[in-house]
């Protein structure tokens, strides 16, 4: 049990005291304009981040590949702000994020149905978003970082409102610089 | 055993690391600390429904270490943009582990859906208030560093809207000292 | 503590409400032209208009793909239409009215809506649109030949009369296929000012045994099937609170519900409300209201071929015509003989 202990003593906290990290990590994200035109499963996308801490803030940016997220260009963009603090390894983090995506929320029918509906309502929307990002489990062991459940909401940046994002993060692995 | 566990200690002490958070005993009256949330917030009447999901930032007081005075402010999506103000006092914990119970008065502004009942046969302006109590059991401090996970709350609303029902819901805050 | 004081009385202040205010006389004459709705008239038009569908052929059923399609919420293969757009023109112009068409050509879903209209005598590029969208599925009693029957009795009162403002009826082509003619029609729309509109879709089920009623969250509607939902968005809810006031001030103090959403009514919490020919003209910023019996959360033959007259309640519809047709009377200031 001492044993234990001491161990636990000696883990981070003491960790290596860099301010930049990369992390590689899978999201599961939802879009909806709550209609019929569209895409009810989550669309899975792997996500590649660059964060730096300055202070109490993570600041970040990064990249979403979603393999079948459907559209011509299933890629995202976005930076983050994140108000950020340390309990031990645990660094739990909350911010905005702004972003642009890719994604379509609206599905043009492929079963015969006319689009003319759609079509109005995907013209109605642009790429740009806003969203809160939580981070409530991230853990820093030495200089490798793991989080899980990350969790997001947010709308489209043109219509606010007229869209809901909802965006669950699974796994993220990282390695500070 | 009790020797070594004696050094480990002592290296701890002697060469501490700057950008640790290390708890001390230096007690303030006043606290001040910013915080950011991720969370909903509904408002439920006959009248009218309100909220959303979404997040803010807020400021707080923390007196004795043990009194609470905060204020925030959210934007919220989900039911056309709303935005809602949080006044709140209340007690924790002192310690790390740092429960806390809020009394807090909410104002939704902004969007929302409206509805006509011979009970409310015309549309009524103005915010939706709501006066109630949250609690956060998992709430944690060490040093300036603050944590909340799932704080829930529950109020009443204002008779002028129609007796609602306040509902709200924080997945996580994050606090830090100023 | 003065401040805190004075913060919440401008809060009481400016959430207090204010009743639109409606002119006895407009209110008199909206009264007497909605008296005229006749019962029997909308029930031997609903079943016309049954006899209709279930003599026509159906759409094609090859221009689908049924095994990506819901058939059971869209049985494709049983749409009509032909023969209930000859009914409404041919209705249109037994009761005097110029039918115009409004057609888009498409090599796969061609679309004809019909169009009724009487110029307003004072201004006439004000307008107040009434419509209804004539396809369905099966027999459609409820869907929608009550809406093509409510459209076309207040056709029938308007007809030969006079209002200050245009009134425009419109029958719409395919909107159980996604509000296709309905789109089409918004998207031809001039630079002129729609005051009002009524959409119907779904209008003469009622069931007010407890328990008949379904709920959406965050929608307080009673267990009882036994209103009409009048659905707007913001900027059509104006229109809302002075037809729920008709229809208080004209007899019918329990029979409307209405509900307001957000913005142009797109959004994940209401987006489900977008169902029918008034989405588009929300969507392009132009007033509408969607009256409803809420279709599939009340009417367990919503889309299905038990869809038939005999479950209609006539009462139910005449009172929802009459007060459809006194707010008609009342945006488009009439009628005048």
């Amino acid at each position: 049990m001492r044993s234990w202990l001491l161990l636990a003593a000696l883990l981070p906290g003491a960790a290596v005291a860099s301010t930049q990290e990369v992390s590689l990590g899978t999201t599961a994200v939802v879009l909806t304009n709550g209609g019929s035109y569209n895409f009810p499963a989550p669309r899975l996308s792997l996500e590649a981040t660059w964060s730096r801490e300055a202070g109490s803030w993570r600041l970040g940016a990064g990249v979403r590949w979603a393999p079948a997220g459907r559209g011509s260009f299933p890629v995202e963009l976005y930076a983050r702000a994140l108000l950020s603090t340390r309990l031990g390894p645990w660094r739990p983090a909350v911010g905005p994020e702004l972003g642009l995506s890719g994604l379509p929320v609206i599905r043009l029918p492929t079963n015969g149905l006319p689009g003319d509906l759609p079509e109005r309502q995907a013209a109605q929307l642009g790429p740009a978003y806003v969203a809160l990002h939580a981070v409530p489990l991230r853990f820093a062991f030495g200089r490798f970082t793991a989080s899980t459940l990350e969790l997001q909401w947010g709308t489209s940046l043109n219509r606010p409102g007229s869209t809901l994002r909802l965006q669950l993060g699974l796994l993220h692995l990282g390695m500070t610089l | 055993m009790m020797l070594s566990t004696l050094l480990v200690l002592s290296t701890l002490a002697a060469s501490p690391d700057p950008s640790e958070d290390v708890v001390r005993d230096v007690p303030t009256r006043h606290q001040l600390s910013l915080y950011a949330r991720s969370g909903a917030t509904v408002y439920l009447s006959q009248a009218r429904t309100h909220g959303g999901v979404g997040g803010g930032f807020g400021v707080r007081d923390t007196v004795d270490e043990r009194w609470l005075l905060q204020a925030d402010a959210n934007v919220l999506t989900g039911l056309g943009t709303a935005f809602a103000v949080r006044v709140g006092a209340g007690v924790q914990r002192r310690g790390w582990w740092a429960p806390a119970a809020l009394v807090a008065l909410t104002g939704l502004f902004g969007e929302r859906m409206d509805f006509l009942t011979p009970e409310h046969p015309t549309f009524n302006g103005g915010p939706s208030l709501g006066l109630g109590l949250t609690l956060a059991p998992a709430r944690f401090r060490l040093g300036s560093a603050r944590v909340s996970l799932l704080e829930l709350g529950v109020g009443v609303g204002t008779a002028r809207t129609g007796l609602g029902l306040l509902y709200g819901l924080t997945v996580l805050e994050v606090g830090v000292a100023l | 503590m003065r401040l805190l004081f004075a913060a919440l009385l401008f809060l009481a202040v400016s959430s207090c409400a204010s009743r639109p205010a409606l002119d006895e006389a407009a209110l008199s004459r909206a009264g007497d032209f909605s008296a005229g709705v006749e019962r029997a008239r909308l029930m031997a038009d609903v079943e016309a208009l049954v006899d209709a569908h279930l003599k026509d052929t159906p759409l094609d059923c090859g221009l689908f793909t049924p095994s990506e399609i819901d058939t059971a919420r869209r049985p494709v293969c049983n749409l009509t239409r032909e023969r209930a757009r000859q009914l409404v023109r041919e209705r249109f112009e037994s009761l005097g009215y110029t039918v115009t068409t409004h057609d888009v050509a498409d090599p796969r879903f061609p679309t004809s809506n019909v169009i009724a209209e009487l110029r307003g005598t004072e201004r006439p590029d004000e307008v107040v649109v009434v419509g209804a969208h004539y396809d369905a599925y099966f027999a459609g009693a409820d869907d929608n030949s009550s809406g093509v029957a409510a459209m076309l009795e207040l056709a029938r009162l308007a007809s030969g009369r006079r209002f200050a403002r245009t009134v425009r009826f419109v029958g719409f082509d395919l909107e159980e296929l996604g509000l296709v003619g309905s789109t089409r029609y918004v998207q031809a729309l001039s630079s002129e000012r729609i005051v009002a509109s009524l959409v119907f879709d779904c209008i003469g089920y009622k069931d007010a045994r407890p328990g008949a009623q379904q709920g959406l969250p965050g929608f307080p509607i009673p267990d009882t099937g036994d209103f009409l939902a009048a659905i707007a968005n913001e900027q059509s809810g104006p229109r809302l609170e002075e037809l729920y006031t008709l229809g208080s001030r004209l007899g019918s103090p329990n029979l409307v519900r209405g509900v307001m959403v957000p913005e142009d009514g797109t959004g994940p919490a209401t987006g489900n409300l977008m169902r029918s020919d008034h989405a588009p003209f929300w969507m392009a910023g132009q007033s509408a209201l969607f009256l409803t019996d809420t279709a599939n959360f009340r009417n367990p033959n919503y889309h299905k071929d038990t869809d038939d007259p005999s479950t209609l309640d006539p009462d139910f519809l005449a009172d929802v015509t009459r007060v459809s047709a006194a707010a008609l009377a009342f945006w488009a200031e009439g009628s005048r003989p």
